[in-house]
């Protein structure tokens, strides 16, 4: 089987859970008929993409719009914490390092998901680089999140 | 290519973050020191607001003491000096009316602010508030304790005589108590107001609603106070309040 339709499939199922993540961290806002709105738009460019775009090669363009949607997401988050700043110092508050998680691996790979078209026709299948990159960012990124999850628990734990 | 860029971009998600943690945490600080002044700007509104309810009390109690109290007293020798003018009767009904008056409006006067606290100071002032109060009912009221006091200025001493004074009304109007003991010991740098009784006790859940019984007065003049204040029951029955605050003697 092909593993960029599976990765393509996923980055639709990513693009859901996200957009409730931060709806919730949002406070719920949007409304959720917004965000299913948006949800909808979103989605069907990626199909519309894997159908009659990229098909079965690496789906770099739906995955470029998806990190800067992501990185966007993440620094307006950051400002809505100077906002709204929770009771306690930002390290203890674990939908901060979540969303840490989501700027370091999607920021990061903003650039690479960018290029991926023009890497994948250059470099061939030479293309070490590209997955180091992208595999040493996703250990940081997951690593974050594992750390907001863990926190998250031992909050719950400690209640 | 990418990686300069993809490493200005790790450079700049950085940066980000350290700000939001750094500014998050200037925030919090800051946040916390105007809790910390609205606090204490509070506190100087209490203090001052409880100053001037006293001065109030002050001067209302010499009033009737010194003024209503003197003219009371010559009403009372004028009745007498009528002699075989009124029927016997008559002058005696009005000796007792008007006696009866000077004796209540003495109780008031005492009340609102002892003239004992301000000139002999707080021991003073609550062995004549046991005195005066075992006089009006059944309920027995003693004073044990340290016979003076030091470091211990007068306006704190004006608030521990209120607190006393709640704690012992309280007992005695609410607690069905046959005794009361007030006590104030001071050693170590520290003040000991302790004021039991053997009645039915205070309820918890109305020692955590700070309302009520004047549990709410007793907690803010304790807070202005600086003092701590604890409720006990006792064994076998009854409760105690307990202050205590840090003096310099």
């Amino acid at each position: 089987m092909n593993p960029n339709l599976v990765h393509a499939f996923y980055g639709m199922l990513e693009l859901i859970f996200v957009f409730f993540i931060y709806q919730r961290l949002f406070n719920n806002r949007p409304r959720t008929a917004v965000v299913i709105v948006v949800l909808v738009f979103l989605l069907a460019a990626a199909a519309l993409n894997l159908l009659i775009g990229q098909g079965t090669n690496i789906n770099s363009y739906s995955f470029t719009a998806q990190a800067f949607i992501y990185s966007v997401l993440a620094v307006v988050y950051f400002f809505y914490l100077l906002q709204h700043p929770p009771v306690v110092m930002i390290q203890q508050f674990p939908p901060f390092w979540f969303n840490v998680g989501v700027m370091v691996y999607f920021s990061g790979n903003l650039i690479l998901f960018t290029l991926t078209h023009y890497l994948v026709h250059q470099l061939k299948n030479d293309l070490m680089i590209y997955w180091t990159f992208h595999n040493v960012l996703f250990l940081f990124g997951t690593g974050f999140m594992c750390l907001s999850l863990w926190m998250e628990y031992r909050l719950q734990k400690s209640r | 290519m990418f990686a300069v860029g993809t490493g200005a971009i790790l450079l700049l998600v950085t940066a980000i973050i350290l700000f939001v943690v750094f500014y998050q945490k200037k925030m919090l600080q800051e946040q916390i020191h105007r809790q910390e002044m609205e606090t204490a700007y509070q506190r100087k509104m209490l203090l001052a607001t409880l100053e001037s309810q006293e001065n109030e009390r002050s001067r209302i109690s010499k009033e009737l003491h010194d003024g209503i109290g003197v003219m009371i007293q010559s009403v009372l020798t004028n009745v007498q000096a009528l002699g075989d003018r009124v029927e016997a009767d008559v002058r005696h009904d009005i000796t007792e009316a008007v006696t009866h008056t000077h004796q209540t409006l003495r109780e008031i006067s005492f009340d609102l602010m002892p003239a004992s606290l301000e000139r002999f100071g707080l021991i003073h002032a609550l062995k004549e508030l046991c005195t005066r109060l075992g006089k009006r009912g059944s309920v027995r009221l003693v004073y044990t304790g340290d016979d003076s006091l030091s470091g211990v200025s007068g306006e704190q001493q004006v608030l521990l005589y209120r607190i006393a004074q709640e704690a012992v009304n309280n007992a005695w109007r609410h607690s069905q108590a046959t005794e009361i003991t007030v006590e104030v010991r001071q050693s170590q740098g520290h003040l000991t107001l302790r004021v039991s009784d053997n009645g039915r006790g205070i309820p918890p859940e109305v020692q955590k609603q700070s309302s009520g019984l004047g549990l709410f007065n007793l907690r803010t003049r304790a807070e202005v106070l600086g003092a701590t204040l604890e409720f006990t029951h006792l064994q076998p029955s009854g409760t105690g309040v307990h202050v205590q605050l840090a003096t310099h003697g």
